[in-house]
């Protein structure tokens, strides 16, 4: 529990990190380092309809 | 991040996001149809920079009658989009009025797609008829007002959620209407986490 709490305290800390750089850091800069990990997941993604559709049944019990 | 904000809309440009042109695109479709809309959730910490993505844009839409929401649909289809999870258009209808949503992706594709709801809750009218606007390379969107968006998410609570709500918090502190977000906090029964995360 400890340790999970933890992890949590740092993943709040790289998000706050992060959200810094985004506040100090033109626009344009930022914004096309977020567009290749956001492009190159959208291009890689499965579009198995039936597969996604049975994970959120899943998921959602 | 250069952006002015006055409360009520929030201008910036960026360099747009394939998801970003989609959600632009779909947008475009229901401003023709003239229903209000509203997008909430994961998305929009993305479009202020969050360093994820997501599978889906969940949006709120007026509860509309089922000769335009044919209308709406129609248009979809013709426009290149298709529903994930309806065998047809008075099936996507009835999972609506069930209180149920519905997925809409372009064709080919399921992933991202387009969660659709009628408003059931107060914080889902909340963000319906007072949306923050936003005007992203002068095309405009509308998604829940940042003071919700916050609360909300920590209402969800889960570590994505979470981390949503404080890169939004840390965007835009400076801001934000501390008071309307403690009171929506306070109805979301959130305040003691809001605190504990500094966030009020």
């Amino acid at each position: 529990m400890a340790s999970s709490k933890r992890d949590m305290e740092e993943r709040i800390g790289f998000i706050k990190l992060w959200a810094n750089y985004v506040k100090n850091t033109p626009n344009s800069k930022w914004s096309r380092q977020q567009n290749l990990l956001i492009n190159s997941v959208m291009k890689s993604a499965s579009q198995d309809a039936k597969l996604y559709l049975r994970v959120k049944k899943l998921v959602t019990r | 991040m250069d952006f002015d904000y006055d409360g009520k809309t929030l201008k910036f440009d960026k360099e747009l996001s394939d998801l970003d042109k989609l959600v632009l695109d779909f947008v475009g479709l229901i401003k023709r149809l003239r229903i209000r809309y509203v997008i909430v959730s994961g998305y929009v910490s993305i479009l202020f920079g969050r360093s994820r993505t997501t599978e889906d844009i969940d949006l709120y839409m007026d509860k509309l009658k089922l000769e335009n929401f044919l209308k709406f649909f129609s248009l979809l289809n013709r426009k290149g989009y298709w529903a994930v999870d309806s065998e047809s258009a008075e099936d996507a209808f009835d999972r609506l009025q069930n209180g149920l949503s519905i997925r809409m992706a372009k064709k080919d594709t399921v992933i991202p797609n387009f969660e659709i709801k009628f408003p059931k809750k107060e914080m889902d009218f909340l963000s319906l008829d007072s949306p923050l606007k936003v005007l992203i390379n002068n095309n405009r969107l509308l998604v829940s007002p940042l003071e919700v968006q916050i609360p909300f998410k920590v209402w969800l609570g889960s570590e994505k959620d979470m981390e949503d709500a404080a890169h939004i918090y840390e965007l835009f502190k400076e801001k934000l209407d501390k008071g309307k977000m403690r009171s929506i906090a306070k109805g979301l029964r959130v305040e003691r986490e809001m605190t504990k995360h500094g966030f009020i």
